[in-house]
């Protein structure tokens, strides 16, 4: 067993592999620990959750170690649900089930109960008794729209820095081309990815306060 | 035609004060607020469920909700986020165009989207791992989006064929 004498004194990265070592989904994605699989591909597995809402109740999981949703690379991000896309339809077909809830907690105020990132796809019937229906609260319309106006500048500062990102890339791919002077370009693309990262350095800051918030 | 016209949510689209859009999804605040900052992301075609969408918009879609949950986390103090989907009546479905929800969590918010874990037998839970398993089988080859040919290329084609190219120059002549 380590101390929380031995815990704190770990560097970040230490402290990432502790984690990913104790790790149950972890274990479960390497077949350390059985599980009842579903699905599996390079990136992603789906088992039966051992603690299910009804029958069939699957969790979808990146095999590589991710506490929380605003960590997960875009592209694993957009193959993890277009497999959940797969496997609610996998649930229609096989279970003859008339829907699908598909659930992600991040965080452990949102309910999130192992600091391993995994979306939740329950097959759903009429009258089934599970209660997860998204209720409506009454806020001043002052403050929506307040909070709609905030979400609106951040959502489209990240998007023009993202296109940045991919006209720098293109300038520089087709000045390589060009002028046969790839290694020049290599080294350009590298420059601004370093500039890129001073750019959202802030954000990984965060989202280490993010998983810090998740516990070990 | 109908659905569409009397679709909650692509009327909402159409009246615009979005807070995010781009060819194929919008984000917008939700109608109906679970938290404080609760909003939506709506493919910007009448889809119905998940089933019906392309791949390529059903992963970018999820992408977005990631973005958002990342600035609702950096902006709003929020302690955590659900992404929520009712993918069908059953699933509590109560508006006919698919939609991603994305609610902001607080500690002792009182929102406890939480379910009584059900008690299978072993028959139970082989069966239906054998009955995904077999289904499952076919996910892969993913749909993805078509690609147009954009200016820039057809500009980059053209030095390749210097020789064909004087040579439509001349057919082209009178």
């Amino acid at each position: 067993m380590v101390t929380e004498e031995e815990l704190a004194q770990m560097t970040p990265e230490e402290l990432a592999e502790f984690q990913k070592q104790n790790c149950v989904f972890c274990q479960i994605a390497s077949g350390k620990i059985p599980s009842k699989e579903v699905y599996s591909d390079e990136e992603s597995i789906a088992v039966l959750d051992i603690n299910p809402a009804a029958k069939g109740h699957m969790l979808l999981m990146p095999k590589g170690h991710y506490s929380v949703m605003p960590q997960l690379p875009e592209h694993l991000a957009e193959h993890m649900f277009m497999v959940t896309k797969g496997l609610s339809q996998a649930a229609l077909k096989a279970l003859q089930c008339k829907g699908t809830t598909i659930f992600v907690a991040n965080g452990v105020a949102a309910g999130q109960k192992a600091p391993h990132f995994m979306i939740h796809i329950i097959p759903r019937n009429d009258g089934d008794g599970i209660s997860m229906t998204i209720p409506s609260r009454e806020f001043s319309k002052k403050d929506v729209e307040a909070v709609g106006a905030v979400l609106k500048k951040v959502l489209w500062r990240k998007k023009a820095v993202e296109a940045e990102v991919v006209k720098d890339e293109k300038t520089t791919a087709a000045a390589g081309i060009k002028k046969g002077k790839s290694k020049k370009a290599a080294k350009i693309s590298g420059k601004n990815r370093k500039q890129e990262s001073k750019k959202t350095g802030k954000k990984s800051f965060d989202l280490d306060a993010i998983s810090d918030m998740l516990g070990k | 035609m109908n659905a569409v016209a009397e679709c909650d949510y692509c009327k909402l689209i159409e009246r615009g004060n979005l807070i995010f859009d781009d060819k194929n999804v919008v984000v917008a605040i939700s109608p109906s607020q679970a938290g404080l900052g609760h909003v939506l992301v709506i493919p910007k075609e009448h889809f119905t469920i998940l089933e019906q969408i392309p791949d390529f918009i059903a992963g970018h879609m999820f992408s977005i909700a990631n973005n958002i949950s990342t600035a609702i986390f950096e902006t709003l103090r929020a302690h955590g986020t659900n992404i929520i989907i009712e993918n069908g009546v059953s699933a509590g479905q109560r508006i006919a165009h698919f939609a991603i929800n994305v609610v902001p969590r607080s500690e002792n918010d009182g929102l406890g989207f939480n379910w009584l874990p059900k008690r299978l037998s072993d028959d139970e839970m082989s069966t239906s791992e054998l009955q995904l398993k077999e289904h499952a089988k076919n996910i892969g080859a993913f749909e993805k989006e078509k690609k147009t040919i954009t200016f820039d290329e057809k500009q980059e084609s053209i030095p390749d064929s210097d020789e064909d190219y004087t040579l439509r120059q001349l057919r082209r002549i009178p």
